[in-house]
């Protein structure tokens, strides 16, 4: 009797186990951005097959962050890490979190033609290459060969998500033409707090007089590298540029005190324009949480702000 | 007594259900029907394409499509019926000659023409099928600007003793 119990027991539950052994979700693989913009267009390319995350966190300034031991446990528990490169994440910060995790790294401005800027008699690269749409779209195209090379049988829906994404973007470019059109030529002079932007007014015919570069009292990281900073002579460069080109607004950016913009507004006497996002987009629940939603309240910020008044 | 009854109600229900079809496919956008002359069957198609702007290759396009560079695709059947990469200026027509792949029947032309990013106005494609010079298919796709031109065609193609019948 007592056997007969425990074959019953055995037959009813062996099986279940195996049941819910084979109903347990396999392990998402995990991707580890660096910053919210690569990690929202990773995320739109994977979709929900893999788990990305970034390290930075909405309004933090890449240039100057240095990893946590959170970060390091995040980064461990990655199968594929994500940077910008070009020097945005000052000293390499996500480099080195992937190397001594021993993780592998993919730089996602591969392949994309940086700007060049001249700072302290040097030529650096400017980092914030996702300002041009164009670069967006390089970017994206990098990400899905990652993901396609991290998770092969995915690789159809990354492309047909990823050109999806193309697309859009094209249209979001579309769309920033046209409203930047709204604001005539000689009123096209964007002033930010840091060199972020230059790719922005190369592709969008902003600052002519500045060769179609941003202006910006700080260069273009906000840390300690060649050009970076705010100088004596910046300043100086900066103020003169904004009483030149009679700039009608200068904007502070979320990522970075705005105490310095501020005063340059008081000395010129033109109105802060509002806050764009730059190295960063925004919280969860805003309406900048994806990069289209960043650039487009951009957009209709400095539209707003440099447009006639009717 | 109860088969009139029978037969009505019958009539009702299938009457209700005919008329309810009836006006359901007249909503539906309309098929387009070309009819191909029985005179010259063998005769080739002969697809031509007009874009309204310059075209231009696509840098949102995915690297890693075999089209990614190009800037006109036809595909039919799901098949490429024709790429180009080299940028055409506007209102040059390409010709597709011969154009492969047609059925008798239901057909569909997907096309896509890239302008350049900075297109200030919408823009348009002409498409236009002919077969021993006779226009079977005449129809234009439109894009807002900046955004490709891109679309399907659907047609019917059927034949018929009289040639010069031609329906849209």
């Amino acid at each position: 009797m007592f056997r007969l119990l425990v074959l019953l027991a055995l037959t009813l539950v062996w099986p279940s186990a195996a049941l819910a052994a084979r109903n347990e979700a396999p392990r998402k693989q995990v991707v580890v951005a660096s910053t919210t913009q690569i990690a929202d267009f990773a995320r739109q390319v994977a979709g929900d097959r893999l788990t990305v995350s970034s390290i930075l966190a909405p309004g933090a300034d890449p240039h100057t962050y240095q990893p946590t031991p959170d970060d390091v446990q995040i980064v461990l528990g990655a199968d594929l890490c994500l940077e910008n490169g070009l020097h945005l994440e000052g000293k390499n910060w996500m480099a080195a979190l992937a190397r001594d995790a021993g993780k592998k790294l993919v730089t996602v401005t591969r392949g994309l033609p940086p700007l060049a800027i001249r700072s302290s008699g040097q030529s650096v690269p400017d980092p914030h290459a996702w300002f041009s749409l164009t670069n967006a779209a390089i970017y994206v195209n990098n990400i899905i060969l990652a993901l396609e090379r991290l998770d092969p049988s995915g690789a159809p829906g990354f492309r047909d998500r990823g050109r999806l994404y193309l697309q859009q973007l094209r249209v979001l470019d579309a769309w920033i033409r046209e409203q930047v059109n709204r604001i005539p030529p000689e009123r096209r002079i964007l002033v930010t707090t840091h060199d972020a932007f230059n790719y922005f007014c190369r592709e969008y015919r902003f600052n002519p007089e500045n060769d179609y570069l941003s202006i910006a009292p700080v260069g273009w990281s906000t840390g300690s590298e060649v050009g970076a900073g705010m100088t004596p002579e910046r300043h100086r460069q900066v103020v003169d540029s904004i009483r030149r080109a009679r700039a009608q607004a200068i904007f502070v950016e979320t990522t970075i005190n705005p105490k310095q913009i501020r005063e340059i507004a008081r000395e010129t006497g033109v109105k802060i324009g509002g806050e764009l996002y730059s190295d960063s987009m925004g919280t969860a629940g805003s309406a900048a949480e994806t990069y289209i939603g960043m650039m487009r309240e951009n957009v209709l910020l400095i539209v707003q702000a440099l447009q006639p008044r009717p | 007594m109860r088969f009139a009854l029978v037969a009505a109600i019958w009539l009702i229900l299938v009457g209700g259900l005919f008329l309810y079809t009836y006006q359901r496919e007249r909503r539906l956008p309309p098929q387009m029907e070309a009819v191909v002359s029985k005179d010259a069957p063998g005769e080739a198609f002969t697809l031509e394409i007009t874009p309204s702007f310059a075209t231009a290759a696509d840098p949102f396009a995915l690297k890693e499509d075999p089209a990614a560079g190009a800037t006109i695709v036809v595909r039919t059947g799901g098949r490429e019926l024709y790429r180009s990469d080299k940028p055409q200026q506007a209102g040059v027509t390409v010709t597709v000659h011969p154009v492969a792949g047609l059925v008798a029947g239901r057909n569909e032309i997907y096309l896509r023409v890239v302008p350049p990013l900075a297109a200030p106005l919408d823009h348009a494609v002409r498409v236009r099928l002919l077969q021993g010079g006779r226009v079977l298919l005449d129809e234009t796709l439109w894009g807002e600007k900046g955004a490709n031109v891109a679309g399907s065609i659907p047609f019917t193609l059927s034949e018929t003793e009289d040639a010069g019948h031609e329906h849209y």
